[in-house]
């Protein structure tokens, strides 16, 4: 075989093998996206979110987690609107009083889930929800 | 190669969750220093390299090591931890659950479960209700199908662990990449109907073995002190 030969034959072999490389690629490339797809799709699916505590799961917390959220509550009702629009709660006392009440606190979780569940990007509802978040990670047992 | 194997990981890392209603599931436990350095009060390396993972540990009957190196103290009557709500974390039943979805209490039955016989730390056995109660949250535990079952003393690898890598097949709880139809759920809110009977069905099963699933020396201390 001349040395033209062996060069055709490289090049050849070259292009063979990058095309199968290519073809290999989009594959994985396609493989990937479709369950990437799948997991935005999931993502997207309607969750059901709690903006804040029930009375029932209120009543489970220790009495530490119950004052930190009474307190950092009534510190938050002074400048969150939505808070401020369905309750009027200016003392960890008021907060504590209204939550003994099943139906005065029923009142008003389901005024906040109403108004969160169509702007749950604001910063309002992310704060009212924060509320109940950092009381409970922060005693979680869990990492 | 390298393309395929760089791929292939991208899609084992996206492929991490299932669809909901089937649950995502993983396991964690509550390391204890007296079985991993051999007394109470030591801080050896496994002790302290599994706190940091799993959260917290028993560092002394009194003392719990949380992962943020703090200590704190232990209510003795609670023989493993207590989750994000202040209950008495109870193995094979209690989990974590993304908070943004759940409320602590709510109870999650999964039917495939039930009737499942569990081995307990002593390897005895239980008969599993088939619900669990959402007892706990955490930092990665995201998304409404994606549940850490708590094993109470028993790591992973732990033989007696029945939701580990040695439980068996319709049983394991480890791997969030297996989507069974047996991890199958839904969701009881407390007043839902059913949640009554769920929570009674779950007392049942547990009390008949409450005792056996705690360790020997909180046993001992429970049992002088007379409480349950």
């Amino acid at each position: 075989m001349s040395i033209r030969h062996y060069i055709l034959l490289i090049v050849v072999t070259v292009s063979a093998v990058t095309t199968m490389a290519i073809k290999e690629k989009k594959a994985m490339e396609s493989a990937a996206a479709h369950v990437q797809d799948k997991q935005n799709a999931q993502s997207t699916e309607k969750e059901e979110r709690v903006w804040t505590f029930s009375q029932y799961e209120f009543g489970l917390l220790r009495d530490e987690q119950k004052s930190e959220f009474a307190v950092n509550t009534a510190k938050a009702s002074v400048k969150n609107k939505i808070l401020a629009d369905i309750v009027d709660l200016k003392t960890k006392d008021d907060v504590l009083s209204v939550l003994k009440n099943r139906d005065k606190w029923e009142v008003i979780e389901n005024k906040i889930k109403s108004v969160c569940d169509k702007k749950s990007e604001s910063v309002d509802c992310k704060e009212i929800a924060d509320l109940r978040l950092n009381v409970l990670m922060n005693y979680r047992a869990r990492k | 190669m390298q393309n395929k194997l760089i791929y292939l990981v991208f899609a084992a890392v996206q492929a991490v969750a299932c669809n909901v209603p089937i649950a995502t599931s993983t396991i964690y436990y509550t390391p204890d220093a007296k079985a991993q350095c051999g007394s109470y009060g030591t801080k050896c390396k496994k002790f302290v390299a599994d706190v940091e993972l799993q959260g917290s540990g028993i560092l002394t009957p009194t003392q719990l090591l949380r992962y943020t190196g703090k200590t704190e103290k232990r209510d003795a009557t609670c023989p493993t931890t207590k989750g994000a709500a202040g209950q008495c974390m109870i193995p094979y039943i209690s989990i974590a659950a993304d908070a943004r979805y759940y409320q602590m209490g709510d109870i999650i039955s999964m039917p495939a479960m039930k009737g499942k016989t569990l081995k307990m730390e002593d390897g005895r056995t239980f008969k599993h209700p088939g619900f669990f109660i959402v007892h706990d949250t955490g930092g990665a535990i995201k998304g409404s199908g994606r549940f850490d079952f708590y094993t109470g003393h028993m790591g992973a690898d732990h033989a007696n662990n029945s939701f580990g890598y040695k439980g068996d097949s319709d049983t394991t709880m480890f791997s969030k990449t297996t989507c069974q139809e047996r991890k199958k759920f839904s969701k009881l809110k407390p007043g839902q109907a059913g949640f009554a009977q769920a929570l009674s069905e779950i007392n049942k099963a547990t009390s008949v073995v409450a005792t056996e699933m705690l360790p020997t020396d909180v046993k001992k201390k429970m049992s002088t002190k007379g409480n349950k």
